[in-house]
């Protein structure tokens, strides 16, 4: 599995969300290829949300897909805004439902990820540290694992506003809660993954060390 | 991400910071002042430096965290792409569980409305016959129950043409007597013939009383059993008159019960009258909905 590091979502311009609210307005009106160009536009950040949410891939892949067949039966419900809270509203909602049905959180077993390299997907094209990129291999598996640990609330809105970059008040309509419940989600969140991370002294380390080197290259 | 300016205010930079304020310190919302007072504590408390630095460590890892590339295009087949039929509404919900039964329902409408001619017709006939014989049976009670023949002679007296000085009394009643006492004592006469007649008179007001209360009962179809005392002594105790003992009581009670009767045969009738006319037009108008 490959993973290409950067920023997780570039925020939506004005001209990306007036695409996507044409595209998804078409698509209401049974015009299936504008849905669908709707879908590969928006299918990675799904797809990893779906993830996040449900620890293991194939879950993801399946909730992802649900997600975009509830979003094409309920495309006439869209009244106009951001089209990406709407979608990620949707997969958040399928992921409970699945989440529901088993009665379980989320395996916290570093095996469920696997970093392994799959011919048919696309590799990474940035020039990076080697000794960077397995620290931040580690930390991220360490990451993941504890993502795994906390609450559902608080795992969406850590990965909704810091893994996807949402703003508070779209990740509040994906929630459908109010800013402030979404803070406080996220703050309780963010100190319990660190709490987690840091139990471990070698998290510790991996955490202090990723701190000095990113201090170092802003110097 | 991007947060709002924050109005939190932090604490003082003696008292350690919350993780509020520390969070807000991360996302960079807080207002200069309390970033000055943030920053001044930071420098002084090791505690929370360690605090913020490890969490700002982790959000900064939640942000580069790597993210998967789809293995496969989630894009929608034309079979998937299949929509649904719109959930049916009630209406249709209830047409499509009566449907199929019409042509049942229709041969029960047909046969219990032909159940309702052939009772309505059975019971007018019954209750016609019913009839004739109700009047057969109403003079056969008249004759068994004849009183005594004292008494009964006393009847047919007065039933037949009075004589005018005991008829006064005949018709009149205990408070009566007196004033037929006191003509035959106007009207004057020998003791014994005011003593015959006064005898005949007394008979006769014991006589009159009863043959009056006789017809009277006779003619009461509501009046109830009363005993009284004939001529004779014994108490008896007269013919309740039944509804069906006279014509006119016997065809008000008659006609009480076929009305009833028919009545509710007839709600069950146009009960039925309704539930076909119901059933029919569910039935075209489903069929309409198919034609279309």
């Amino acid at each position: 599995m490959v993973f290409r590091r950067g920023k997780n979502a570039d925020p939506p311009d004005n001209s990306v969300q007036d695409q996507d609210e044409r595209l998804i307005f078409a698509a209401a009106r049974g015009d299936l290829d504008a849905f669908n160009k709707l879908v590969t536009q928006n299918e990675r950040s799904v797809l990893n949300l779906c993830w996040r949410m449900l620890g293991t891939l194939p879950e993801a892949e399946d909730a992802c897909q649900d997600a975009f067949i509830k979003a094409w039966t309920n495309a006439g419900s869209f009244k106009g805004g951001a089209v990406r809270p709407w979608l990620f509203r949707i997969a958040t909602n399928t992921c409970y439902d699945l989440l529901r049905a088993k009665s379980r959180k989320p395996t916290g077993s570093l095996d469920a990820i696997e970093f392994e390299t799959d011919p048919g997907w696309s590799t990474q094209s940035d020039a990076v540290d080697p000794v960077r990129f397995a620290e931040t291999g580690d930390l991220s598996r360490m990451l993941e694992s504890a993502l795994t640990q906390i609450p559902d609330e608080q795992r969406l809105a850590v990965t909704l506003c810091d893994i996807q970059g949402l703003p508070l008040a779209e990740a509040a309509l994906v929630m459908d809660t109010s800013l402030g419940t979404v803070k406080s989600r996220l703050f309780r969140g963010r100190a319990k993954l660190r709490d987690l991370i840091s139990a471990s002294p070698a998290g510790r380390e991996l955490l202090l060390h990723g701190v000095r080197s990113s201090t170092r290259e802003s110097e | 991400m991007t947060m709002p300016p924050s109005e939190h205010q932090p604490n003082r930079h003696d008292e350690h910071l919350t993780d509020a304020d520390l969070n807000e310190l991360v996302d960079g919302t807080l207002t200069s002042r309390a970033l000055e007072r943030a920053q001044a504590h930071l420098l002084s408390c090791q505690e929370c430096d360690a605090h913020y630095q490890t969490l700002q460590a982790t959000v900064t890892a939640l942000r580069q965290a790597p993210s998967l590339m789809p293995r496969r295009s989630f894009e929608l087949t034309p079979e998937q792409a299949k929509r649904p039929d719109p959930v049916p509404s009630r209406f249709d919900r209830f047409a499509d569980w009566i449907v199929p039964g019409i042509p049942v329902i229709k041969l029960a409408t047909i046969a219990v409305a032909l159940l309702f001619v052939s009772v309505t017709a059975f019971d007018v006939l019954t209750n016609q016959s019913g009839q004739n014989d109700m009047g057969q049976s109403t003079s056969l009670q008249r004759q068994t129950d004849l009183p005594a023949p004292a008494a009964q002679n006393a009847q047919t007296e007065s039933t037949e043409a009075p004589v005018f000085g005991e008829s006064n009394a005949s018709i009149s009643d205990d408070s009566d007597s007196e004033i037929a006492l006191e003509t035959t004592d106007v009207t004057g006469g020998a003791a014994e013939s005011d003593a015959a007649s006064d005898s005949n008179s007394s008979s006769a007001m014991q006589e009159a009383p009863a043959a009056i209360q006789q017809p009277a009962l006779a003619a009461s179809p509501t009046a109830e059993s009363t005993s009284f005392v004939s001529p004779t002594g014994t108490p008896e105790r007269s013919v309740t008159p039944s509804p069906s003992a006279t014509p006119a009581a016997e065809s008000d009670g008659w006609s009480a019960n076929f009305a009833l009767s028919n009545w509710r045969i007839a709600e069950l009738g146009l009960l039925m009258v309704l539930i076909w006319l119901l059933v029919s037009w569910v039935g075209r108008s489903r069929v309409g909905q198919d034609d279309e």
